[in-house]
């Protein structure tokens, strides 16, 4: 069998050598940072923003009723416009057919659309 | 009502406006059916501008108040607007943020690593240790 010859020296290093590896393996750990305060600030600043940014989608929804409300008032304007030129074109017609009318008149109607005219002027 | 007789005999000349009282008393004025045509025209072409213009005026105001409204549609469009781009630099504040936090977290996940790799060897050495000890001090013994 296996006979060992170890004086008192060595079995001193080796305990020693031993103490050293357990003392670097079983040595306190280091605390592991979690970085918690941080996260937070970082959560709570996100959660301010996503806030603000609801804030301002509200927002935009009503700027966009408004704007639609506008635009409907704009149509209507639109529509009056179009029907003040069809007015503009009928009475540039009119004002154009005037003299060929007149000029086919007999004294009567003459007299007569004269005191038409006095008419509607009083 | 006037009522002027249709006849074509004209002896005022045109240009020409002759008055005279009659036996009623009455002041007639006398001019060329021609002429009398001609200021019926004006008259009425007047009339008709009148009127136009009017239509030209409530136009106009019709266009004012166009202007107006596009202006405030404007207006609301920029306000929209920068909500829009204040949205577009939270959002990218957002990401910014979570891209710290992902960064703190691969940290914490790299010492986390570390510390179960320690843990596993710490392990793998008690188990050894709790085997070649026994047989280590039994071939001393022996």
């Amino acid at each position: 069998m296996f006979k060992f010859d170890i004086d008192i020296k060595t079995i001193f290093i080796l305990i020693l050598g031993v103490a050293v590896i357990l003392l670097l393996l079983f040595r306190p750990s280091k605390e592991i940072n979690t970085y918690e305060e941080e996260i937070l600030i970082l959560k709570n600043q996100n959660k301010i923003l996503i806030n603000n940014n609801d804030s301002l989608s509200f927002a935009n929804v009503k700027l966009l009723e408004d704007i639609l409300v506008l635009e409907e008032d704009v149509e209507v304007i639109n529509i009056k416009l179009e029907d003040s030129s069809k007015e503009i074109d009928k009475l540039k017609k009119k004002k154009n057919e005037i003299h060929s009318n007149v000029i086919i008149m007999d004294a009567n109607s003459v007299t007569n659309n004269l005191a038409d005219y006095l008419k509607r002027r009083n | 009502m006037p009522i002027a007789l249709p006849t074509i005999s004209q002896t005022i000349s045109k240009g020409e406006i002759k008055t005279t009282v009659n036996d009623e008393g009455d002041t007639l004025v006398i001019m060329n059916l021609e002429d009398a045509k001609f200021i019926l025209s004006d008259l009425l072409q007047y009339e008709v501008t009148d009127s136009l213009l009017n239509v030209y005026i409530e136009r106009d105001s019709l266009n004012t108040e166009k202007i107006i409204l596009k202006d405030e549609i404007i207006e609301k469009l920029n306000l929209q607007n920068s909500n829009c781009d204040e949205m577009v630099s939270n959002l990218e504040k957002i990401i910014s943020n979570k891209d710290s936090e992902i960064v703190l977290k691969d940290d914490i996940i790299k010492q986390q690593k570390k510390e179960i790799r320690k843990q596993k060897f710490l392990k793998f050495l008690g188990l050894a240790g709790s085997v070649i000890l026994p047989i280590v001090t039994l071939l001393v013994l022996i």
